[in-house]
């Protein structure tokens, strides 16, 4: 997958995203939130498939994160349902919980490390240790689903 | 995800400060059709296929719902229709429903019930069918007709969370260890009319929304919805009727013949190939062979993506790289016994 491809695409359904959340009557909870000195708390939405397929599914990366101490819990999540239209239905066997080791901070970035607990079976190109990457300027966040990169719009 | 988790969802459409929801509010997995089948009755050896003991000819109608059974929904909904409409002479409008209907379910039970509507009216073909919620399996016979309806395995195969990776199929089949809730209905061919070569089929279901039966969801070929329409177009393309299908607008004020063009040439597929997929129906001559990939009905063994892949990338993808089922029985209801 071409990560540029992918940006391209994620712009053009970030865009599609805004409209509908400016236009929904669906509450909008988890935005990016500094939720106390050195706490982060966001969640971040992308749709997949990319266009010109449509989008079938939502990937939803959440995430509490003390970044004093580096330590904090992200989820991974896939839900049927385009973003606009999102089920509460979780794809089977695709939900990681990752244990946050390491936080590096630098201007508008937060670079979050961490590995999947459980014992989950990882499926294609998935590894156990993974970064986040939240674009706090640009309310962008970067993970990867199944080990493709993806970029998500934070909320 | 043939038709999978693609149920109509809560589509907010908005003018000005009015906003209204289509569909039902969150999609009904009972009512959400996963997939249509149609192929003749598996011959014992020595009988020809489709051929029954009594030498009459026969065909499995297979329609699945209820993705991900039972942990959405654990029966059919009572108040809903569950079709299979069947068209004779090419004008994608129905000459033949089968229309089955359930009770509620009480005290861990509910049953079925089949008609068989035609232009000379309605007839209950199969009637207090219980339906079968375990491994068991619950056959209800009435002359030649046959009737299940329960859970069971789901026969389809396909690397769901690849197609969702952009096409990086890895990840094996999502579908090995799920289940659906099937109907199945075992019919004489001459119940589907008398020109096969001009039959097709797809299906419908039908809820009841403030006492009133409106359209939910609907399936002619695998995938079609899914692959081929956005956002609020999904819920207009299942609202629409299959004769409506190559003249009806999206929601960009665009036929679907030319929104599906337009994702086949982008797909690297042949634009022309819309006016095929398009009505969305079923062929199924039974006087010939079934197979998909000559489109011609569906067996469950019959891999609809690879044949699908490779329609609509013209050959640049041909699979998913995941294989039939194994556990599809060689008798009625076919369908493999629930995980």
């Amino acid at each position: 997958m071409n990560p540029v491809d992918r940006r391209n695409f994620l712009k053009m359904a970030a865009k599609g995203s805004a409209v509908v959340a400016a236009a929904s009557v669906l509450p909008f909870s988890g935005v990016l939130e500094w939720t106390r000195q050195g706490a982060l708390k966001f969640r971040a939405v992308a749709g997949l498939p990319k266009n010109p397929l449509p989008t079938y599914a939502s990937f939803v990366v959440e995430g509490n994160v003390d970044l004093d101490r580096g330590i904090g819990t992200v989820t991974k999540s896939l839900y049927a349902g385009a973003p606009a239209a999102m089920s509460t239905i979780l794809f089977p066997g695709t939900a990681r919980t990752i244990r946050i080791t390491t936080v590096e901070r630098s201007a508008g970035r937060v670079r979050l490390a961490g590995v999947v607990e459980g014992g989950e079976a990882l499926k294609g190109r998935e590894t156990r240790n993974v970064a986040i990457v939240i674009d706090t300027s640009r309310k962008l966040a970067h993970a990867d689903f199944l080990g493709t990169p993806v970029v998500l719009q934070v909320q | 995800m043939s038709d999978h988790l693609d149920s109509p969802g809560p589509i907010v459409l908005t003018k000005g400060d009015d906003s209204a929801s289509i569909g039902p509010p969150m999609g009904d997995p009972k009512t959400d059709i996963t997939d249509l089948y149609a192929f003749l009755k598996p011959g014992a050896e020595g009988e020809h296929e489709g051929e029954d003991d009594d030498g009459s000819e026969n065909s499995i109608l297979m329609l699945n719902v209820n993705p991900l059974a039972p942990a959405l929904a654990n029966e059919f909904e009572s108040g809903a229709e569950y079709l299979i409409k069947v068209d004779t002479d090419k004008d994608a409008v129905e000459d033949i429903t089968f229309r089955v209907t359930f009770s509620p379910k009480v005290g861990g039970r509910q049953t079925g019930r089949v008609e068989r509507i035609d232009g000379e009216g309605r007839r209950v073909v199969i009637r207090n069918a219980p339906v079968s919620f375990g491994a068991e399996v619950i056959v209800t016979r009435r002359g030649p007709y046959k009737f299940f309806a329960g859970l069971r395995s789901d026969p389809f195969f396909f690397d769901l969370l690849g197609f969702i990776d952009d096409f990086n199929f890895v990840n094996g089949d999502f579908f090995a260890d799920k289940n659906v809730f099937a109907i199945v209905l075992e019919v004489p061919n001459r119940a589907l009319g008398r020109t096969p070569a001009t039959t097709s089929l797809w299906a419908r279901t039908r809820i009841r929304q403030n006492g009133a039966l409106v359209n939910d969801d609907r399936v002619g070929r695998a995938a079609i919805n899914t692959v081929f329409n956005h956002g609020v177009d999904k819920n207009i393309f299942n609202n629409l009727e299959p004769g409506q299908d190559s003249t009806a607008l999206t929601s960009e004020g665009i036929t679907f013949v030319h929104s599906f063009a337009n994702t086949l040439s982008a797909l690297g597929g042949s634009p022309a190939l819309a006016n095929v997929l398009l009505p969305d129906v079923l062929n199924y001559d039974y006087s010939k062979p079934t197979d998909y990939a000559k489109l011609n009905g569906r067996r469950l063994r019959d891999d609809v993506i690879g044949i699908s892949l490779s329609l609509v990338t013209n050959g640049h993808l041909t699979t998913d790289n995941v294989p039939p089922h194994t556990d599809y029985l060689d008798h009625f209801p076919y369908a493999g016994k629930p995980h």
